[in-house]
């Protein structure tokens, strides 16, 4: 698989406190990776030191296969625009003059494109309003817009949705499934929105106290999260044989545990398994989404 | 460096504090021109109902760096305003997402204030020579006066460098605008004030003479003028050297030397700019390369 970055055993610390913690993580090349932790987790200081805000303090990290230490990382950060924390705007410019502005710094010949970059983030009838009189949305879709005035392949996106009203949300979800699937562009986007970075993420890194948790395919998670029914049974042996005979998919936890994924018929499960000689003693129905997938894997993190 | 220049000098087209600050040093010096020329007219008119013979009056030559002294605090306040927006705005960090390197950010930014820096300079300058020439008229060209007009605007110009320099340091390494505005102005403030302590205490005359007033029978008070004896504010020794020397090396001294149109030690003032502005320049890459930004 090709990857946009991978960082080894980064690390940032700053005095006494350690914000990350040998982080290593791989963002594949045309995903969406939701990066997911919560406050003081690292998820904004990774998000510097890649944009070249921060240096780490050991460890280090590749874009594009370059080395952060390279010469050559400068022309590698090229390809990347990025939200960090607040949008970075001239408040006291109009959107048009903001891009302009941006246009100047990265060299580009002309003017070209502004106005459908505008279009893009819904900002064409902004006219000579400044920005510091643009809503906290406006000023978000103007950051994004600027972040894309270099047409770049990866985005990086610091709570692009923090907030936004719910219509502000759509239009910030939207733009980013666009962004990703019409121009493919990767996207990195840390979110404490569980719901809603699970309406478009296809890759996940769960972050904690600095090191990285786990990192997880949308569809991995999805196989994780899926309905199932957790029974307790005298032993798993009769119960995987009876299972196997209504043809249902399971996955045996223990000598007495297992999940029973679909909806089987409890009376013809109980029948069956009475005939086997096997006991049920519980039947617990899980419906696990991201949000307690997260809690889990956090919680037990902590717990270890 | 060429792209953030440009980016900056249309930032700085569209600044409404630069062009207040220009628009006022060209209002301040225009009243400035005035008021000397109505108070030329005065002695004019004086000596020659005196018919005073030896009286040079002051020309527009005298006065074309006159503005200088005013240079460090409208730097201080305009540069700490400009660079720290970029703070303050987060904009900074367009320039390093998009792979400009810091070393290129901050000369940029230098070069871009000591266009502004510059800028200030020379208005008063432009002002005299249009207003000031016709008003008060010019000293007789010589080669010697050529040549100190010559010397005088390069110490001037490095004054205008090393000032920027300084607070291009503060600003680009202080993240709050605020904090930056009150450590540029203090350090004009500063430099201003040990620049005027240092031109006091080094125009202190080595003797003044001593007087004695007695009254004669009539209740008619007479001075008597005695010898002169040593002023204990003058300076000798170390201390001269040293005083001689800030008086010299600090921006604010400088402008005051170009305030009174005189040099003592012009080649070492230049000298002293230079390695102001090289040192604080390379000081401040130093530091902004180690920088965490936010």
């Amino acid at each position: 698989m090709e990857y946009v970055l991978q960082t080894n055993a980064l690390t940032k610390q700053y005095r006494h406190f350690k914000a990350l913690s040998n982080l290593t993580m791989n963002v594949p090349k045309g995903s969406i990776y939701g990066f997911v932790g919560k406050n003081g987790a690292g998820k904004t200081t990774l998000i510097r030191i890649i944009c070249g805000l921060q240096s780490p303090t050991s460890g280090s990290y590749s874009l594009y296969d370059t080395d952060c230490s390279a010469p050559m990382i400068l022309k590698a950060r090229r390809r990347i625009g990025a939200v960090v924390e607040t949008p970075s705007i001239y408040l006291d410019m109009t959107a048009k003059e903001n891009l302009q502005q941006q246009y100047l710094i990265l060299g580009r010949p002309s003017y070209d494109g502004i106005d459908e970059l505008l279009a893009l983030v819904g900002l064409s009838d902004t006219g000579k309003k400044k920005a510091k009189n643009f809503s906290l949305g406006m000023r978000q879709r103007l950051g994004i817009a600027i972040a894309l005035a270099g047409n770049p392949d990866f985005l990086v996106l610091d709570e692009p949705v923090n907030g936004l009203d719910p219509e502000g949300i759509v239009e910030i979800r939207e733009l980013i499934l666009k962004l990703n699937r019409e121009h493919a562009i990767t996207v990195l986007i840390s979110s404490h929105i569980l719901d809603e970075l699970s309406r478009l993420a296809t890759h996940y890194g769960f972050i904690d106290s600095g090191h990285m948790v786990k990192e997880i395919s949308a569809a991995d998670l999805e196989t994780a999260c899926r309905k199932c029914v957790h029974v307790k049974v005298s032993h798993t042996a009769a119960l995987s044989h009876v299972l196997d005979t209504l043809s249902l998919e399971y996955s045996i936890l223990s000598e007495t545990e297992a999940d029973i994924y679909g909806e089987p018929s409890v009376t013809d499960l109980v029948l069956r398994l009475k005939e086997a000689g096997c006991e049920l003693f519980t039947m617990q129905e899980r419906d696990e989404n991201l949000e307690s997938y997260y809690i889990r894997l956090i919680g037990g993190e902590q717990h270890e | 460096m060429s792209k953030l220049l440009i980016a900056n000098l249309k930032r700085l087209k569209k600044n409404k504090l630069f062009w207040t600050i220009a628009v006022l040093f060209v209002v301040c010096t225009f009243f400035g021109l005035m008021n000397t020329y109505e108070y030329e007219q005065t002695l004019i008119e004086a000596h020659m109902e005196m018919e005073d013979s030896s009286f040079t009056p002051t020309t527009a030559t005298d006065l074309l760096f006159q503005m200088s002294s005013f240079i460090g605090l409208a730097s201080a306040f305009m540069l700490a305003i400009f660079i720290g927006t970029e703070y303050h705005d987060n904009t900074m960090r367009n320039k390093l997402i998009c792979g400009q390197s810091r070393v290129t950010v901050y000369f940029a930014n230098f070069f871009t204030s000591l266009l502004i820096t510059l800028t200030f300079w020379l208005i008063p300058i432009l002002v005299i020579l249009c207003v000031g020439i016709p008003l008060l008229g010019t000293s007789p060209m010589t080669t010697a006066l050529f040549t100190k007009i010559i010397v005088t605007a390069a110490i001037g110009f490095l004054m205008c460098a090393s000032y920027t320099a300084l607070f291009t340091l503060i600003a680009m390494l202080v993240h709050n605008r605020s904090y930056s505005l009150i450590g540029c102005i203090s350090l004009a403030l500063v430099l201003l004030f040990m620049g005027s302590m240092c031109e006091s205490r080094l125009s202190e005359p080595e003797t003044y003479p001593d007087y004695e007033s007695t009254f004669t029978e009539e209740g008619l008070q007479q001075i008597l003028v005695m010898e002169d004896i040593p002023n204990p504010m003058y300076l000798t020794g170390f201390s001269r050297q040293v005083v001689t020397f800030l008086y010299d090396f600090l921006p604010g001294g400088q402008s005051f030397q170009l305030l009174r149109n005189r040099f003592e030690h012009p080649l070492l003032c230049l000298i002293y700019s230079m390695g102001i502005t090289g040192v604080t320049s390379l000081a401040g890459i130093y530091f902004y390369r180690k920088k965490d930004l936010k």
